[in-house]
């Protein structure tokens, strides 16, 4: 069990934040999403939803492409497979440690 | 934590549906192809228009089909991007495409061999019609976690077996199957599109980051 909990500290902060999460999670459900739908269903404000889009490019885990829609620009995000990966990774891990913390508690 | 992520997962899912845009055009859809089956049923059976127009019909639905997507686009385009956001979903893979196909393939078949086995079946096609499309309503349920989908599916079953016991006949039951649900579409689609509407006002122009 020892090892289980150790094993939380090993999992991946960048997702584990759970602004990031939330994006992450949003984006793995579709092929890409705009800034104003993560903003929407995130509830971050324009500046903090940037920050942490950044961050997740600078880690190779979104891409991010510039557009316009009219003379609108659009800020479209896209997941990519190392960020599914990740993402994946991530699940697995908490879902490991949730699993063995009921069954010592049983 | 886990509930957390499938919330968002899962709200992302049903984004598409969230405008009752895709249900408006559907019913449109239904409407035309009750018209179409009140065209047949009213026209003599052996005229030349009866014969091009049942020629016709996998034209004519497969473009429907078509034309529904892209009206659905570009409704959404105009109304509900610019409100709440734009969202791309993934492209179906190849295996649940191969699992789509094969379905429809079986579904296909067991009615041809229904009505090839007993040719007074025919006159259960509005229920057959109604099984199909309220299964179709049933997975986007069970996959989107919509509860109106579930009705819409019942609605179907029932409009379906219903035509089907008062006897009005395949062709005239199916004309009146598809103007019912084309309703009902059009009634949950306009009610779901007035609630979006209402939570989310038109937007004022500016850019979408700072």
């Amino acid at each position: 069990m020892s090892h289980d909990i150790q094993s939380l500290a090993g999992v991946n902060r960048l997702v584990h934040e759970p602004a990031r999460l939330m994006i992450i999670a949003i984006l793995s459900a579709v092929e890409s999403a705009d800034f104003l739908y993560l903003q929407r269903e995130t509830g971050l404000s324009r500046g903090n939803l940037s920050a942490h889009l950044s961050k997740l490019e600078e880690a190779g885990y979104l891409r991010i492409v510039k557009t316009y829609r009219g003379k609108i620009p659009l800020t479209v995000c896209q997941l990519t497979e190392t960020g599914r990966n990740a993402f994946e990774d991530y699940r697995r891990q908490i879902k490991r440690f949730v699993e063995n913390t009921f069954e010592m508690g049983e | 934590m886990k509930d957390n992520i499938n919330y968002h997962v899962q709200k992302t899912r049903q984004y598409w549906h969230i405008d009752g845009l895709a249900e408006l055009v559907a019913g449109g859809i239904f409407l035309f192809l009750g018209a179409y089956f009140f065209a047949l049923s009213a026209l003599p059976p052996n005229s030349l228009l009866n014969t091009l127009l049942q020629a016709g019909f996998a034209l004519i639905f497969i473009g429907s089909l078509l034309l529904g997507k892209r009206l659905v686009t570009a409704f959404k385009a105009r109304l509900t991007f610019p409100r709440t956001g734009f969202v791309a979903y993934r492209p179906p893979t190849n295996r649940s495409r191969w699992i789509s196909a094969g379905l429809a393939f079986i579904m296909a078949a067991l009615v041809v061999a229904l009505i090839a086995r007993s040719p007074a079946s025919f006159a259960w096609l509005p229920a057959i019609t109604g099984l199909i499309v309220g299964g179709a309503w049933l997975i986007f349920a069970s996959r989107l976690g919509l509860p109106r989908f579930f009705l819409l599916a019942i609605v179907s079953l029932a409009f379906g077996i219903g035509l089907s016991l008062t006897g009005l006949g395949d062709i005239l039951g199916l004309a009146i199957y598809y103007a019912l649900m084309g309703l009902t579409l059009l009634l949950s689609g306009g009610l779901t599109l007035r609630s979006y509407l209402k939570q989310a006002p038109a937007p004022r122009e500016e850019p979408d980051e700072s």
